[in-house]
């Protein structure tokens, strides 16, 4: 059928800030989306929260509004923009729910918007657990055991009825929160009480437990003519139990024989008919007993999801690009296969090569929570990887987590040294390391039946990676070693490395392995004799990618990594891509002009650079990961583009830097370095308390406390002797003591240099005072707080670094502001974390022209030649940062050094309040739902500086509820507030004034000591019921501002192509 | 002990594999297929008589050998060569390892290949004869590879009789022209209540028609149809006198018997993922294809002086390749892929309907 004519324009609907659950491959599959349907011709409008997204790039879609992702500011933009349609399926579980809402409350109908993709019917069915079961069996589908309940006393009835363990489900969450395994009545009561809290509509599924099952899923792309296509298999290596999203799976489906796939196959596209999908991309979700073959069907999502960005890089078939064009009425048989171009897009890809995916984890970003994985996805990020075994696969997916492991026979000693008790213990425990605690066992030469039955692992794999521990690299040819999922890290002698890098071979991810001719160049090594891809003669450029995303190191660094591709293909430059993320658009084989998909580790990397030969390559833009490739690429004769190592090493090595900054006149934090316990208590003595302490080995604000005083200092050396995930201990290395300057305000300045000009980017105000992590932190575009002179000292100093440095590229430098006064905390001559937000409120392309300086381009000539740099904004913007706190319920919510965020949203408008406003809204806190009252609760050397604070709110009519202490603090000085008892006394305490929702804003300074303290509790209610909770002075003021614009907000709404 | 084998060609094309055992050489056309399941009905297959099967899947064998899957009672092809076979299988219904049965029925088989540079090779070049051996039989793979007889150009029709399970003939009988025919085939019959008769290739259109059969079968099977002189000429004696149905090879047969041309196809469609248009579907089917020859395209209705109107019902998404005929004046069509699956998909299934509508329909007029 071809594309619907009565349709002009189509609202898309984006995921919003990246959380556990729904990372960055909605902003791959929006991009493709949205790409796809303004080429149609449509006029595509896009909503989305997150400004690190390739998808709010200005040029892309039509009008795009970056605004909160929420019923009232959706509704406002559909009364604006008069859309035809919406399509609802390529945002994740947040648009689709919005949708729902959109259609229940007659948004859609009163101005008559056509639902595309999925009508709402089919998925209230896809969504309801019940209405999904009894659809299912109605047809034949055998589903799970299940009882739905809505009440504790229904629930314990139930499961009288049924056999322990077994499994609670809500109703529309996202990503399994509030899901869980009960294996007696005691934890029924207590887990069902959480999973009702989960579900928004208070359902939740009680069923027969499946745990121990294997684990399939299979990518159905449908059309409005019915024809039905399975995109890819997935099987999970990790059993039923633990979230799909947190398991190592592989693709293709590698245990079931064909006559068990093909009733799979059935009963998927008989779901889909059944619930009735009009079209587009679903998953569908299968457990299979390995006893014999019995089927459940687990569950269907209307929509492209995580597993689809995973399916569509496995297979090269674009999922999204196509669901978009079958939501507008186009059939498979139109659409022309996108890798061979010569194909129809109405058949199955097959594969030549297996894929492996790996979830990247960050436990130990939060102490409180066991690593123990489940029903619940905890994992940050994830990697994939493409050879031709499942074992030679399996190595190069622990080669791209980037966690220091070389492959499946480098294991950690801590299991090398497990007793057998422990080692079971630790197989039959599903926590992110199991996989080193297999291949132990393997390695020990356990059987290969014991290993299964304890983790549950289909044998299968197990006996595949046993055949590379029984082989010996003397007896065993090279091309087979590989296969088996050796590396050169594994072999003694050069000779054997070489003859092992010899065999490496590119080949084609083409669709159909090889029987049709494919014209893109994605490519993946292994062992082989012929190279499916020659290098060019052209002018080329590699970018090193970002790697799995992890806290730290996320989308943004992709949204980098694209425009530096769009940028060298704009200026004739081949540009050549090297990730190993699924979830990326820089991993979409039609963003660069080839695409490697490997482990960013060295041999990987350098095996690329010596078969391309590139002219130049790109560090600056993946985050740390090829920052630290630096030197091996230097030293193998390559050139690293625009900054050199000298520039890295002077930024990056203490002593040189403080040089640097000594020459300079900027000033610096006082530090030392101690390599041992007195030097440390010295060094502490020498700077005076506060200070920051931090291993000096440890990225990422690992182990990095602000102390106080003794005492803590004592507690930080117990931190000390503890270990990292990889079981080395903290302080391995020196310790590095920084000054820590209280009170100041964090600035952080993005800017380009081509080595003699520099343009200043952007200058951003941090809202939180210092010590709360930048990545962490709000931050506000333009400063607000500071003044004209110091902002321009700021340009000076920076201008003056970045010259004297003779930075090529992008810098980043974060300063602290005390009393007036200047310091540079640190430097970083790469892209930062702030600069996609920064060019998208600037509209300036700064990674763009960044990429050109970079390879010598000089700022003035890209001035004249290009765009890049003509944009100019008036608004102000506000980015705020999003945790993934309901993964991790054990966590206090309270900020510090440490990064926790997951991702951003941004709030822009015409004042300050509005932007605060909107970033508040984004992030989940809607100012105005809830009744006019603020929470005080403050530690008592924090009581003076909030007195005149509590008045303002006073005088605005704020209803004042107090902690005793604070409450008898501020009634001293004439502020009178409603005193609530502490958490476990009677009503009213500091925890129902939460609930009932009689208040706005909890202003709480919050101590370090006790954990699940009052305060605690109280941080993690309003995080969970929308409450904002601020800590500082500054805050508190800038929620009044919020506060006072919150019914103006909805009339500040632009889209970004029309600010200018 | 890690054993180097040799696959070559008359050109002196060469590709290189591993083994743990020694390979004598074996000759046959080297082919690949693309399937990621089912390497038990493609081994079984009998229309894969004196080929030599690259699987392009990475690994064959994971979930091992169940005689349930057979398509006929041995494995049927000359060799297998693959990436990475499996040793050590899994799954609930496994009765022993792939390369176990392959070593029972001395069939030589060999991993470790470049298998990409294998599809490539044969994808510009079409398919042609190749000899599998280890290193040390090098001399002897070119002398065997000058004497081997190609089936193709062979006029021996083969037999692969299969099992017949069920004796519920409620629905009367069907013959099937066994030409080697798959078990799956028989399946589905037998699962709609017929009664299947097997018929051997040399039996004479008389004695067809004093079958008293509801409808006939011409299945699939092995080799260059051009060679089945005598099949074909049964077939056009047939032809009009009851409703008749052919699977693939079989779909050639009648396409030769009523006056159309059969060619080689440059590499064949050997997978399970080919999309086909079916007039008056508007979906398109997933079809599972094994064949490397295929009947002329024709374009609209052809006419026949006895059998009437001839037409093309479905085509290749791929490539355009005619899929099917049919000569519904005269109760016969035809179909080149595998309707039956096994393995595949089951969108073809379908395709039987006509075949049982035919025959209701030819049994209420008699």
């Amino acid at each position: 059928m071809p594309k619907n004519k009565d349709i002009k324009s189509i609202l898309i609907i984006g995921s919003g800030p990246i959380v556990i659950g729904q990372a960055c491959e909605f902003d791959y599959s929006g991009s493709q989306a949205v790409k796809v349907l303004k080429n149609e011709g449509y006029k595509v409008i896009l909503v989305n929260s997150n400004p690190a997204t390739i998808m709010t790039d200005p040029e892309l879609a039509d009008a795009t509004y970056i605004e909160p992702l929420t019923f009232d500011f959706l509704k406002k933009i559909i009364e604006i923009e008069k859309p035809d349609a919406l399509l609802p399926t390529l945002g994740g579980q947040t648009a689709l729910n919005l949708a729902i809402q959109l259609h229940e409350k007659k948004v859609l109908e009163k101005n008559n918007v056509l639902m595309l993709g999925a009508s709402a019917e089919s998925i209230e069915i896809a969504e309801n657990r019940w209405k999904f079961k009894e659809s299912m069996e109605k047809v034949g589908i055998k589903t799970l055991n299940a009882n739905y309940v809505r009440t504790l006393v229904e629930g314990i009835e139930v499961a009288l009825k049924m056999e322990y363990p077994l499994m609670l489900r809500p109703s529309f969450i996202l990503g399994g929160g509030g899901t869980g395994i009960v294996k007696d009545e005691t934890e029924l009561i207590h887990k069902l009480k959480e999973a009702f809290k989960a579900s928004p509509t208070q359902e939740v599924l009680i069923e027969e437990s499946v745990y121990g099952w294997k684990e399939y899923e299979l990518e159905v792309m449908r059309d409005s003519d019915g024809n039905g296509v399975i995109v890819c298999g997935i099987e999970n290596f990790d059993p039923m139990g633990i979230h799909t999203g947190d398991s190592i799976t592989v693709a293709p489906i590698q245990t079931l024989s064909d006559k068990e796939y093909q009733s799979m196959r059935d009963e998927a596209l008989l779901c889909l008919d059944t619930i009735g999908i009009a079209t587009g991309g679903s998953n569908v979700q299968f457990a299979v007993n390995p006893k014999n073959g019995d089927r459940r069907i687990i569950e269907m999502n209307p929509r492209v999801s995580r597993s689809s960005a995973l399916a569509s890089k496995a297979t090269g078939f674009p999922i999204a690009k196509f669901a978009a064009l079958l939501a507008v009425g186009y059939s498979l048989t139109e659409l022309k296969n996108d890798i061979t171009q010569s194909t129809p897009a109405s058949f199955e890809p097959v594969q030549d090569y297996v894929v492996v995916k790996i979830p990247r984890f960050d436990f130990p970003k939060f102490p409180s929570t066991d690593d123990i994985l489940g029903t619940s996805m905890q994992s940050i990020g994830e990697v994939m990887s493409i050879a031709s075994t499942f074992t030679e696969s399996l190595t190069k997916a622990i080669r791209s987590l980037e966690i220091g492991k070389t492959g499946i026979r480098n294991i950690d000693n801590r299991f090398i040294n497990l007793s057998k008790i422990h080692l079971e213990e630790e197989i039959k425990t599903p926590r992110p390391r199991r996989i080193f605690a297999i291949l132990e066992a393997i390695r020990r030469n356990w059987s290969i039946e014991h290993i299964s039955n304890l983790s549950y692992v289909d044998p299968w794999f197990l006996h595949e990676i046993e055949k590379s521990f029984n082989v010996t690299p003397e007896t065993t040819p090279s091309s087979i070693l590989k296969m088996l999922g050796w590396t050169e890290d594994d072999l003694e002698t050069k000779e054997q490395k070489l003859e092992l890098e010899a065999n490496r071979v590119y080949k084609l991810v083409d669709t159909c392995s090889a029987e049709f001719n494919s014209k893109t160049p994605y490519l993946y090594s292994t062992s082989g004799v012929e190279n499916d891809d020659n290098a060019t003669e052209n002018k080329k450029v590699v970018i090193i990618g970002s790697g799995p995303n992890r806290i730290g190191q996320g989308i943004e660094f992709d949204y980098c990594c694209v425009h530096g591709v769009e940028s060298l293909k704009e200026n004739n430059y081949e540009a050549i891509m090297i990730n190993s993320n699924p979830e990326t658009v820089s991993t979409d084989y039609d963003t660069a002009n080839k695409l490697y998909f490997e482990p960013l580790s060295w041999n990987e990397v350098k095996a690329v650079l010596d078969k391309e030969k590139p002219n130049s390559v790109i560090i600056q833009l993946g985050g740390q990961t090829p920052l630290k490739l630096a030197r091996n690429i230097v030293k193998a004769g390559y050139t690293i583009a625009g900054s050199t190592l000298e520039v890295i090493e002077s930024t990056e090595d203490r002593d040189l830097f403080q040089k640097l900054c000594n020459t300079l006149n900027i000033n610096q934090p006082q530090s030392e370095i101690a390599t041992s316990a007195d030097a440390l208590s010295k060094a502490v003595q020498n700077i005076g308390y506060p200070v920051l302490l931090r291993p000096s080995y440890v990225l990422g604000g690992r182990a990095m406390r602000v102390v106080q005083n003794d005492r803590e200092l004592n507690n930080y050396l117990k931190v000390l002797s503890t270990t990292d995930d990889d079981g080395n201990p903290f302080n391995l290395g020196p310790i590095l003591v920084d000054e820590y300057l209280t009170d100041t305000v964090e600035i952080d300045v993005d800017l380009i240099s081509d080595g003699t000009e520099v343009f200043i980017a952007g200058i951003l105000e941090h809202l939180e005072l210092a010590g709360v992590h930048s990545g962490d932190s709000t931050a506000v575009l333009p400063p607000f707080s500071i003044s004209d002179s110091l902002v321009e000292e700021i340009k000076e100093k920076s201008t003056k670094l970045a010259i004297s440095l003779k930075v090529k590229g992008l810098l980043n430098i974060q300063f602290a502001i005390k009393a007036g006064v200047i310091y540079i905390l640190e430097a970083n001559p790469r892209a930062s974390r702030t600069m996609p937000f920064v060019a998208k409120v600037t509209s300036n392309q700064i990674i763009k022209a960044g990429t050109l300086t970079m390879l010598g381009h000089s700022i003035k000539k890209i001035k004249e030649n290009t765009n890049y740099l003509s944009g100019k904004t008036k608004k102000i913007a506000i980015k705020k940062a999003i945790f993934p706190w309901s993964r991790f319920p054990a966590e206090d919510t309270m900020l510090g050094p440490e990064m926790k965020a997951t991702g951003e949203v941004l709030g822009i408008g015409k004042t300050f309040g509005t932007a605060l406003n909107k970033a508040y809204a984004a992030s989940g806190v809607e100012i105005g739902k809830k009744q006019k009252g603020v929470f005080i609760t403050l530690s008592d050397d924090q009581k003076q500086y909030f007195v005149e604070t509590a008045r303002q709110f006073e005088k605005l009519g704020f209803k004042i509820y107090t902690t005793e202490g604070t409450g008898r603090y501020l009634n001293s000085f004439g502020i009178s507030s409603t005193i609530v008892e502490r958490a476990n006394k009677e009503k009213p305490t500091s925890l129902t004034i939460i609930e009932d929702e009689l208040i706005s804003l909890v202003i709480n300074t919050p101590t370090y000591a006790n954990e699940y303290s009052d305060g605690w509790k109280i941080r993690r209610l309003s995080h969970s019921t929308g409450v904002a909770v601020v800590a500082s002075v500054r805050e508190a003021e800038a929620f009044i501002f919020a506060f006072t614009e919150k019914e103006s907000v909805l009339n500040d709404l632009e889209a970004i192509q029309n600010v200018s | 002990m890690y054993k180097k084998t040799l696959l070559v060609n008359e050109l002196g094309n060469e590709f290189y594999g591993w083994s743990e055992n020694e390979l004598l050489p074996t000759t046959g056309e080297l082919i690949f297929n693309t399937a990621m399941f089912g390497f038990v009905e493609i081994l079984s297959d009998p229309s894969y008589i004196n080929q030599i099967v690259s699987f392009t899947s990475a690994h064959v064998g994971n979930y091992g050998i169940s005689s349930e899957d057979f398509e006929s009672s041995s494995p049927k092809i000359a060799a297998a060569i693959g990436n990475s076979f499996t040793t050590t299988p899994s799954s609930w219904r496994n009765e022993k390892s792939i390369t176990n049965w392959l070593k029972e029925y001395e069939i030589p088989y060999s991993g470790g290949f470049d298998v990409r540079a294998i599809t490539k090779h044969i994808r510009v070049n079409g398919s042609q004869m190749f000899a599998l051996g280890t290193e040390n039989y090098r001399d002897e793979l070119i002398n065997k590879l000058k004497l081997a007889k190609n089936i193709i150009g062979d006029d021996s029709a083969l037999t692969a009789g299969m099992l017949i399970n069920k004796t519920n003939n409620t629905q009367g009988k069907v013959g099937i022209i066994d030409l080697g025919a798959k078990q799956s085939i028989v399946n589905v019959l037998e699962n709609r209540n017929f009664q299947v008769v097997v018929i051997k290739p040399q039996a004479s259109s008389q004695e067809i028609k004093n079958m008293n059969l509801k409808g006939l079968l011409i299945s699939n099977g092995p080799g260059d149809p051009r060679s089945l002189i005598g099949v074909i000429n049964t077939v056009k004696e047939l032809i009009g006198s009851l409703p008749i149905f052919g699977i693939c090879l079989g779909h050639q047969i009648l396409g030769l018997a009523c006056g159309l041309k059969v060619e080689k196809l440059d590499f064949g469609h050997h997978g399970s993922n080919h999309p086909v248009k079916i007039q008056g579907i508007n979906k398109a089917l997933i079809t599972s294809q094994n064949h490397g020859f295929a009947v002329q395209k024709i374009s609209g209705k052809v006419e026949h002086n006895s059998y009437g109107q001839i037409e093309s019902y479905a085509t290749n998404l791929n490539d355009g390749s005619n899929e099917g005929i049919s000569i519904w004046d005269s109760m016969a069509y035809s179909v080149q892929f595998h309707p039956e699956s096994g393995p595949g998909t089951s969108d073809g299934l379908q395709i039987f309907d006509p075949f049982i509508e035919l025959m209701e329909n030819y049994y209420a007029k008699k």
